[in-house]
């Protein structure tokens, strides 16, 4: 009874409650549309000279920046989806960038306490760790399916260089969107 | 009783959520190795999923490139006017030196077609074309391939042979039903029989993942030289023979590297050369005996 009295007391704030809900799903769909935006970037076709080598890893961008700020926005099953449709549609063999998102997502994840500790300059340094060893990994594990031949290394650490640089300008965006999403988001436990 | 009388996987689910993410990020990242490994035992079985998945979102891809493509088109509309200005100049130019050779390249096809005629040599059909715009781009360091917004419902069909700008492009390696992938000719596992200069010397054109392709299985005594030009030669039936390819560029490390007519970017759209029939195996029409 004292419940049911309770549940009856609070129901404006129950009504409150639902439009915080409503608000907070604008701020998570705000949030998913950057993303998808940034996975669409990394597969449409740029009009600059060099796109493919250039194009820089905007997905990888994403899911350090809320592996270590916001866990739960990408879960790791969207992590999967996301590096399995990246690799279907530019013709990679299925399961190369899935791995090295999954792989990236949990080792960051789980050192996210520490990285949340550091400045921004270090965070960026530390993605560039990150950057070259998913580079790396993907270089190795690509070269063993395709007859063991691998691939010119420059254009890949081109590649991550590019990335590296353009860090700054995807974050910018990253940081806009964690500030609009509101503190009542899950964080990671 | 409530947890017995849940399905099973349901209870597998919440086991491994127990396990927590970890468990979570190892089981996806295994999935992703069991499938990068089924994709190298079997490449074939991924195809459906390739074509489906570009089939999907090559509508999504279509709309994202829009508004990319009409601002690089006004951009360059804007900065490049002083530049048109030379290109005219120098198209004008050009237009008057061509004219000429218009005229005798029209006088050479007259004796060619009669000469040909004469000996009852079967004339290779004109080609046909579907034209279709470049969606997504996944010209990597890794693989060279763009995907296009044409399908088998367009009449596209894999091996088709791809022209972008003046020059061979690549071909089609997957279909859907209104998107295809294109494999590159720079890419690393694209390999063009063809012709080079002159002399129609064979060769292989072989991709390496850069601007310049490679010229391998050259015969021992063949002569080439920068500025030699390269056609498709037909043979394997892949391609159409007598595609325009390049130029042969001399290399400092003594390699011969291929010019390519095709730039793949500033290639917004590609033809796609529809096949008439197997070129191997067309039958000669017999020609009347002309009577002089």
């Amino acid at each position: 009874m004292a419940r049911r009295r309770k549940s009856r007391a609070s129901g404006i704030s129950e009504i409150s409650f639902s439009w915080r809900g409503l608000e907070t799903i604008i701020r998570l769909f705000v949030a998913y549309v950057l993303l998808g935006l940034l996975f669409l970037l990394n597969l449409t076709a740029l009009p600059i000279p060099h796109a493919g080598v250039i194009k820089p890893d905007f997905v990888l961008m994403a899911v350090y920046y809320w592996a270590i700020f916001r866990p739960r926005l990408i879960p790791t099953w969207l992590c999967f989806g996301a590096g399995i449709l990246l690799d279907v549609l530019s013709l990679t063999p299925p399961g190369l960038q899935a791995f090295i998102l999954v792989l990236a997502q949990s080792l960051v994840r789980d050192q996210r306490k520490f990285l949340m500790a550091q400045p921004y300059i270090s965070l960026w340094a530390i993605f560039g760790f990150v950057a070259m060893m998913a580079a790396g990994i993907q270089w190795g594990l690509f070269g063993l399916v395709n007859d063991m031949q691998w691939p010119a290394i420059m254009p890949v650490a081109i590649r991550v260089l590019v990335t590296l640089c353009l860090f700054p300008v995807v974050t910018m965006a990253l940081i806009g969107t964690h500030r609009f999403l509101s503190p009542a988001q899950n964080s990671y436990p | 009783m409530q947890i017995r009388s849940r399905p099973r996987s349901l209870i597998r689910i919440a086991t491994l959520q127990a396990w927590g993410p970890r468990a979570t990020s190892l089981f996806f990242a295994v999935a992703a190795l069991i499938l990068f490994t089924m994709s190298f035992a079997s490449p074939n079985n991924m195809r459906s999923l390739r074509t489906t998945a570009a089939d999907i979102f090559a509508p999504v891809l279509a709309v994202v490139n829009y508004p990319i493509e009409q601002a690089a088109s006004y951009v360059r509309a804007v900065t490049g006017i002083a530049e048109l200005q030379r290109e005219n100049t120098r198209l004008m130019q050009e237009n008057a030196r061509l004219r000429e050779w218009y005229h005798a390249a029209l006088q050479l096809k007259s004796d060619n077609e009669s000469l040909q005629k004469l000996l009852k040599v079967q004339i290779e059909p004109q080609h046909t074309f579907i034209t279709a715009r470049i969606i997504a781009d996944s010209d990597t360091a890794f693989v060279r391939s763009v995907l296009v917004m044409a399908g088998s419902d367009q009449g596209v069909d894999a091996a088709q042979a791809v022209l972008g700008g003046e020059g061979l492009l690549g071909r089609i390696v997957e279909t859907g039903k209104r998107s295809s992938h294109v494999l590159l000719v720079t890419d690393m596992n694209a390999r063009v029989p063809v012709f080079v200069g002159a002399g129609n010397m064979r060769a292989m054109l072989a991709g390496n993942n850069t601007d310049r392709p490679e010229l391998i299985h050259l015969p021992p005594q063949a002569q080439v030289k920068a500025g030699d030009r390269v056609v498709t030669s037909g043979h394997g039936g892949l391609y159409p023979h007598g595609l325009p390819v390049g130029e042969v560029a001399a290399a400092s490390d003594g390699a011969l590297n291929v010019r390519l007519y095709a730039d793949i970017d500033r290639t917004t759209y590609v033809r796609i050369v529809k096949r008439t029939d197997d070129p191997n195996l067309r039958i000669a029409p017999v020609a009347a005996p002309e009577a002089d």
